[in-house]
């Protein structure tokens, strides 16, 4: 595809080429306007139909389309390699050395996924120190140590050509889902995607300036490093030119077929690769011919554009502009490109806290994927959140399993969650004195059961996706409120307590009375309320009532602040500014009894309440918990900066929150943690897009429109937010005078608490009420 | 040939050194040769030296450090072997030869307290602890030993305390300390198999714990050659409380003292 010329008109001799093209070609266009139907129409009668053109209204002088069409049968028939021209706010390009401090590193923030493969970004050529990797999602077996982990797949980027040693430039291009390498001065090039179309599909594309006499099989094994889990690996041919491959591990098989085709021009070899991935829980023998037939048919060019089309559909929907802050706008655009990718749109989405990137943290999901990562997707691309959220129905026979086990009606979801629905938390670990330390959370952070039904019922707010509501999503709610109603212990007052669990700030486990946990679960238990009256069930909706309404907050009306759990306010008064800078593991620093004895915090907790639920709270509460709670707060979590900075904002101080959000944005780019090389913070991510959309621009999805009160900091110039609300694309459009709302349809939205309709311009005087 | 160069004297260290000697001599696939430096003072005593058996002897008349040092610069030297004096305290733990010699000389340094290996014999290094600070100078300089090491055969052991830099985040402690060292491994360890243990706290003191609880044979320290005050912290903890002998690797070039390395922040 040769992208930007376009021509005055359209000669005779340039039709007649266009005619010789293949069908599935897309080919370029030289008009616009209304002359160009006839000739579409002229086209179409040779058999190339619209799907195939790229109309271009270019004026470039002397532009030729026989020549261009020329041009693209050349780089057809020679297999060209796609451009990837780096663009301002759309690429991440790095430079390295193979093997270098910090490869593993890019191989981590240049991953590529389609939320059902996931490919690291390693370099094609490197074999030492590479991280090579390939997650197909929800693809586990047991480890060694007896934990449910990643089993990875079999690789495809492995090319064993000459270039080794060289230097290299790596670009991402964000907007269409390539990565390209390319060494330097002269060598390999390389480009690649995980085609976001057709979800179980790679492909690779590599030319070698020199002669290679021998590319490496398309397929390989994984590296022994990936492979905690027991496996077998197997490989072998089918028929034709296709190869297989798979790991065998005791919970599934991944398998994965490939063709290859080498050539070469002139003295420049290739080598074009194509992949489907296929994973079966019932490690049957899996068909693998047909698949890749199909896939060859289609080819690499018409793979790539599919890829291009679908990428374009989702940042239509979802990108996020803004002016005057480029480091800001790499850093949300990446963000948005890792999130966007991380789930399918279609079956269910296993979104482990790193994603498809690494296999830190046993791919295991967390509250991580519903509380941080599913807004994002409910805002921009409501499929793959629902397909988020038929993550948790499939495995809610598992839940209500365990709520039974202990004696309670319902379903209880696990902290950590693989593929069967069980916890699968670790019992212990070794903490940094060298001693064996119990693992809590399973067994104590039940919050995660609100959580889920936070996330259904915000996926709601967003999409107004009343068959979920009606039919999947009422169980996911009714089900996990069910088991609170027992939980909840009334005194003799008939105050309502839930004793012994931990709440965000893990470093106080075990606490009763936790604000976060209760507050969760007195929204939750109220909204099923609603579901359970509307379903006819007045009972089950009454004691749900009962138990909201008894539930203690823990608000101190005399202060204005909420206490932590029971007990907290007599703990030690320390400070986390009198330690260390913030963010800073405290409990690495001081120990964990330590700062079990103080008030310390790793991250938001009663803050994480207003966060998730703002209209719940009382008024004023926000301000005077942010007072309290954010010298006290560790930021230990990579969870945390960015919802504080969310939460600034909405107190009307964005110029505060920038600090935070900086390094919410940067915490991977960066690698603030030390450990984004075994994969990427989607929960941080996730933040990162709530800190611009709850906070700084103040949208909200309610019951009675969209709401926007933005608090934009002095930095930015502007922010433009796209969003899906109900099912209408709006392009949010924010400064510090005006908001404008553009839309093709008609949705309520509240803008300076007054109700109005799409679209609107609105003077809003957003920089009179910023704070200095 | 790698010869291991042993420096003995007629103290009861010596026989001490001439195992250890014996012992890393298997690591450096090499041979031992001895050297004994006679002080030229008739009256500085020592006249005599420990039998070094079948181990070739050199004996030298000089100032033992000068000519400690000048036969380790010998190119096929790899490595030389020196004991501690007996009672290590003070500024210069390990005794003016030894420290002298390790100070001055390129080449690594294994010093070899009394009570370590006393009744000399046979002793094989089985397991070696590596302290990493986690940057890229002294990882380099015992990057070439631990490789040794490893392919000899010893069973690495590498310990990273978090003293005064910590991580600015620790997620969820089931994993988080996984997903830190699998990473530190990888930065800094040239071998894959190496188990890294994390610990808090004063460096000198968690080194030292680690050591006792891991039933090491040798620890292996990056330094950079200056005992001055506030310098080689490490190494004067090691060398005066190890009942092992501590391997003295120097870096080449100045030590990274820039900013903390990514992910870590310093205490107040």
């Amino acid at each position: 595809m040769v992208d930007g010329l376009g021509a005055e008109d359209v000669d005779e001799a340039g039709v007649a080429a266009v005619a010789r093209l293949p069908p599935s070609l897309p080919i370029l266009f030289g008009r616009s306007g209304s002359d160009a139907r006839s000739c579409l129409d002229d086209l179409w009668d040779r058999g190339i139909g619209p799907r195939s053109v790229l109309v271009v209204d270019a004026r470039a002088p002397g532009f030729c389309l026989d020549e261009v069409v020329t041009t693209q049968l050349r780089c057809r028939a020679e297999g060209t390699l796609p451009s990837v021209v780096p663009t301002s706010g759309w690429s991440v390009e790095l430079d390295s050395v193979p093997d270098g401090p910090g490869a593993r590193t890019q191989a981590a923030l240049l991953a590529l996924s389609s939320g059902v493969v996931g490919v690291r970004g390693d370099l094609e050529d490197q074999l030492a120190g590479s991280t090579r990797l390939v997650l197909v999602a929800g693809a586990y077996g047991t480890g060694r140590d007896g934990l449910v982990r990643p089993l990875p797949g079999p690789v495809f980027t492995e090319l064993g050509s000459v270039a080794t040693g060289e230097n290299c430039r790596r670009v991402l291009d964000l907007r269409t889902g390539m990565l390209e390498g390319r060494t330097y001065p002269e060598g390999l090039r390389t480009v690649r995607f995980v085609s976001v179309a057709r979800p179980t599909v790679a492909a690779l594309r590599a030319e070698d300036d020199r002669p290679v006499k021998h590319w490496s099989a398309p397929l390989g094994p994984p590296l022994d490093a990936a492979l905690a889990a027991e496996h077998r690996y197997a490989a072998g041919h089918d028929r034709g030119p296709s190869a297989w491959a798979e790991t065998v591990g005791d919970r599934t098989v991944v398998r994965a077929t490939a063709s290859q085709q080498t050539w070469s021009v002139g003295a420049r070899s290739r080598v074009e690769r194509l992949v489907s991935y296929q994973t079966d829980r019932e490690r049957r023998s899996m068909p693998d011919g047909a698949a890749i037939e199909e896939i060859q048919a289609t080819g690499f060019d018409q793979l790539l554009h599919e890829h291009r089309q679908e990428w374009a559909r989702r940042w239509s929907n979802a990108d996020i502009e803004i002016g005057g802050d480029p480091d800001a706008q790499l850093a949300i655009r990446h963000a948005l490109f890792q999130l966007l990718s991380c789930a399918p749109t279609e079956g269910e989405a296993a979104v482990g806290a790193r994603g498809l990137t690494g296999l830190a943290y046993a791919g295991h999901v967390f509250w991580d994927t519903d509380v941080f990562v599913l807004p994002v997707l409910a805002a921009t691309s409501p499929d793959a959140a629902r397909a988020v959220l038929q993550y948790r129905i499939n495995r809610l026979p598992a839940a209500r399993h365990r709520a039974t086990a202990l004696g309670l009606p319902g379903a209880r979801f696990p902290w950590e969650s693989a593929d069967s629905g069980e916890e699968a938390t670790p019992a212990s670990t070794r903490d940094v004195e060298g001693r064996v330390v119990p693992i809590r959370t399973g067994e104590y952070a039940e919050h995660i059961n609100a959580d889920v039904a936070w996330a259904a019922l915000h996926y709601v707010d967003w999409t107004a996706d009343l068959e979920f509501l009606d039919g999947p999503g009422r169980p996911l709610v009714l089900d996990t409120a069910c088991y609170w109603q027992e939980r909840v212990r009334l005194d003799a007052a008939g105050r309502g307590h839930i004793d012994g669990v931990i709440g965000p700030d893990e470093y106080h486990e075990v606490v009763d009375d936790n604000a976060f946990t209760n507050g969760m679960v007195r929204w939750h238990l109220r909204r099923a309320a609603v579901l359970a009256r509307e379903a006819g069930d007045t009972e089950q909706a009454r004691r749900f009532d009962v138990a909201s309404g008894a539930l203690v907050t823990g608000h101190d009306p005399v202060s204005g602040r909420h206490e932590q759990f029971a007990g907290f306010w007599a703990l030690d008064q320390l400070l986390i500014g009198d330690i260390a800078e913030p963010p800073v593991a405290a409990d690495v620093l001081l120990g964990r009894a330590t700062v079990e004895r103080s008030q310390v915090i790793k991250q938001p907790d009663v803050l994480m309440l207003h966060h998730l639920l703002p209209d719940e709270l009382p008024s004023g509460s926000l301000n005077a918990d942010l007072g309290y709670y954010l010298p006290r707060t560790a930021h230990g979590s990579s969870l945390s900066p960015a919802i504080a900075a969310s939460l600034l904002a909405r107190a009307g101080r964005p110029d505060e929150a920038m600090r935070l959000f900086d390094m919410a944005a940067r915490l991977d780019l960066d690698d603030l943690t030390g450990t984004t090389a075994a994969g990427l913070h989607l929960a941080t991510m996730g933040g990162l897009w709530q800190a611009i959309v709850y906070g700084f621009a103040g949208i909200r999805p309610t019951s009675d429109g969209l709401r926007i009160d933005p608090m934009l900091p002095r930095r930015w110039d502007s922010l433009t937010v796209r969003v899906l609300f109900r099912g209408v694309p709006l392009r949010i459009t924010i400064d510090h005078e005006v908001v404008s709302v553009d839309s093709d349809a008609s949705v309520p939205l509240i803008i300076d608490r007054r109700p109005m309709l799409s679209p609107v311009r609105r003077s809003h005087p957003v920089e009179g009420r910023a704070s200095t | 040939m790698n010869t291991v160069l042993a420096a003995v004297d007629g103290h009861t260290t010596a026989r001490s050194v001439l195992a250890a000697a014996q012992a890393m001599s298997v690591v450096f696939d090499g041979s031992v040769r001895a050297v004994h430096v006679r002080k030229p003072s008739p009256d500085a005593g020592d006249a005599s030296h420990a039998d070094p058996g079948d181990v070739p002897l050199t004996v030298i008349t000089g100032d033992p450090v000068d000519e400690i040092v000048r036969a380790a610069d010998h190119t096929d030297v790899a490595l030389v072997v020196v004991g501690a004096r007996d009672r290590p305290s003070g500024s210069r733990p390990a005794g003016h030869v030894a420290l002298g010699v390790a100070e001055r000389t390129s080449k690594p340094v294994l010093v070899v307290p009394a009570r370590a290996m006393p009744n000399g014999g046979s002793h094989a290094i089985k397991r070696a602890l590596v302290p990493l600070e986690g940057a890229s100078a002294s990882a380099d300089a015992v990057s070439a030993c631990m490789c040794l090491l490893a392919e000899a055969g010893v069973e690495l052991v590498a310990v990273h305390v978090f003293d005064e830099d910590v991580p600015r985040f620790w997620d969820e402690p089931a994993h988080a300390a996984d997903a830190y060292t699998d990473e530190f491994s990888a930065r800094w360890c040239p071998q894959p198999d190496v188990d890294v243990r994390l610990r808090r706290g004063s460096a000198p003191t968690a080194v030292m714990d680690v050591a006792e609880v891991e039933n090491v044979d040798v620890i292996a320290l990056a330094w950079s050659q200056d005992m001055s005050p506030g310098h080689a912290r490490m190494i004067r903890s090691a060398l005066t409380s190890a009942t092992m002998p501590v391997l003295l690797v120097p870096v080449p070039a100045e030590p990274d003292l820039g900013a903390p390395p990514p992910g870590r922040t310093s205490q107040r």
